[in-house]
């Protein structure tokens, strides 16, 4: 007996068993400093776990490293939220029952090159889409009408707002709101840019953004709001930021204040920033200050409603300060990419910014 | 300053679940409210994995039409969120498995990528991710790419927070298998 009980631990070796818990420990809490969900305890331990083990912390290195590469480098595009869905509105009927055959929207793109079975029918079309962009639509139901007004590239518009209220709208951007407001408060909704004077009064405005709210009595104030970023720069009055869900109180911004918060994380606290830098872009100017190239590049997209490719990804993080005003946009390229030595080329209305790597082709 | 607001009464500050039962009554504005709600992230969510915004545009208003015409079905109760990136995700397998199929298909984005060894690296990842079978696949692109926190990938996948553990233990577990 004696002897088999010693023979056991041999033949079920225990640190088996316990190598694999280990490595199931490993791997939740490698996938865990990934997502950034690591509590205190679990970054001591992990930390501990790669320390002892050389295997470990190589593995963790590796997956890290896969795990940066699945980060796609490329921003998405910022879609025009107002445009698409004025295009699926025609579609909603009311009356419509689960019965009803849904008809694809899918081809649509491809429905208004064939309506127009005239050639003469395609430039009509074009002009038609462009102003459409710009225009004013108005939803008419049930007495409250949603306001949609989107701004296309290079566009910008002023907005009364039922208050009296005025925004500004920086181009390629969206704002919502109801008129009249809904009894007790003054809510409005944007993607992109927009600066805002607000008429003072005892009912709060709020502007809501992906991830942010934005609460005011009076004052005015810029609101920047593309890819789950929300940045607030207060130019006179008080402001309070917070993010949109369970918020809490927020923080307080003043006079020349500015915050930012991106994506799910509380408000960064408040900078002191002059007003030209964060409020260039009204009178039409293009102003950065220690902006990556890949903003700077995407502003300029927007502005001149043109097209830049950033060949190399490593340029990305390269940082530029600079203010463009009253410029064509050759001459804006021109200057950043000699004052960054950066090769571009320039082809219509499609800029490449940087050399692409040639080794491969070779 | 006041930080209590009365603006219940407004649609863009309404809940989930409420906007649900106006939708449930062909409540057009507050099927708007929705769409503007979740358009941005949704096309996130999709463009990461299939890229031509042209194509990402056709299958978010497909989604919110077909989304239309079913809310006479819709259960305010259970998650919205959870419905339309069940769907995306849905919609993103049926997208990529006929690329697989369809040869003349080229991703002309990872194609143009200037770098040879990251570009490389990216497609072999991408390509052990997309071995990854769906579940753990949906979980892992939700924390990796779009950058989701586990408590809102539980409500995403309608899981428990501890199930979004072990199956990104789990999907690392996969990668690391078909990386090395």
């Amino acid at each position: 007996m004696m002897t088999m009980t010693a023979r056991i631990p041999l033949r079920i070796p225990p640190q088996v068993k316990g190598m694999t818990m280990r490595k199931r420990t490993f791997y939740n809490l490698c996938a865990k400093a990934l997502a950034g969900e690591l509590t205190d305890d679990e970054r001591i331990r992990f930390g501990q776990l790669c320390r002892e083990s050389d295997k470990w912390n190589r593995l963790y290195m590796m997956l890290k490293d896969a795990a940066m590469q699945n980060k796609s480098p490329d921003e998405p595009p910022v879609p025009q939220v107002g445009k698409e869905w004025r295009l699926l509105e025609k579609h909603l009927s009311v009356h419509g029952t689960r019965s009803e055959t849904i008809r694809p929207v899918r081809s649509r793109r491809f429905q208004w090159l064939r309506t127009g079975s005239r050639p003469a029918l395609l430039p009509a079309a074009a002009l038609l889409l462009a102003i459409l962009t710009t225009a004013v639509w108005i939803g008419i139901r049930q007495g409250s009408r949603m306001h949609t007004i989107v701004t296309g590239n290079a566009e910008r518009q002023t907005v009364t707002l039922p208050d009296g209220s005025e925004v500004i709208l920086n181009s390629g951007s969206t704002l919502r709101y109801k008129n009249p407001f809904d009894e007790g408060n003054r809510v409005v909704n944007l993607s992109g840019e927009g600066f805002f004077s607000i008429v003072k009064d005892v009912k709060p405005f709020v502007v809501l953004t992906q991830n942010a709210r934005t609460t005011v009595l009076g004052t005015r104030f810029d609101v920047w709001s593309r890819s789950r970023k929300t940045r607030v720069f207060v130019q006179n009055g008080v402001v309070r930021l917070s993010k949109l869900d369970n918020g809490g109180p927020g923080i307080e911004l003043r006079k020349n204040d500015q915050s930012m918060i991106a994506g799910g994380l509380s408000p960064s606290r408040a900078i002191s920033v002059p007003a030209d830098r964060m409020l260039g872009w009204i009178d039409g100017s293009l102003v950065f200050h220690t902006t990556p190239l890949s903003e700077v590049l995407t502003e300029i997209e927007r502005h001149y409603d043109i097209t830049v490719i950033l060949q190399d990804p490593r340029l990305k993080e390269k940082t530029l300060t600079a203010t463009f005003r009253d410029m064509d946009y050759g001459t804006v390229i021109r200057s950043v990419c000699t004052a960054m030595n950066i090769p571009f080329s320039i082809d219509k209305d499609i800029i490449t910014v940087g050399a692409p790597n040639h080794e491969t082709r070779s | 300053m006041k930080v209590s607001m009365q603006d219940d009464s407004a649609y863009l500050s309404l809940p989930d679940p409420d906007l649900v039962k106006k939708i449930r009554t062909s409540d057009r504005d507050a099927f708007q409210t929705l769409y503007f709600r979740y358009y941005e992230s949704l096309f996130r969510f999709l463009w990461y994995r299939l890229k031509p915004a042209d194509l990402v545009r056709d299958l978010l208003q497909d989604l919110f039409l077909k989304l239309w015409n079913n809310r006479s079905r819709l259960d305010a109760s259970k998650s919205i969120k959870a419905y339309l990136y069940q769907s995306a995700h849905h919609l993103m397998i049926d997208v990529l498995r006929r690329k697989k199929s369809d040869v003349t298909y080229r991703d002309h984005r990872t194609e143009t990528l200037p770098d040879p060894d990251s570009a490389d690296r990216r497609i072999i990842l991408q390509e052990a991710v997309d071995s990854l079978p769906p579940k753990l696949r949906l979980v892992w692109t939700l924390s990796q790419v779009d950058g989701f926190k586990y408590k809102e990938i539980a409500e995403i996948c309608q899981i428990s927070v501890k199930t979004v553990e072990y199956r990104m233990a789990k999907a690392l577990m996969l990668l690391r298998k078909l990386l090395s």
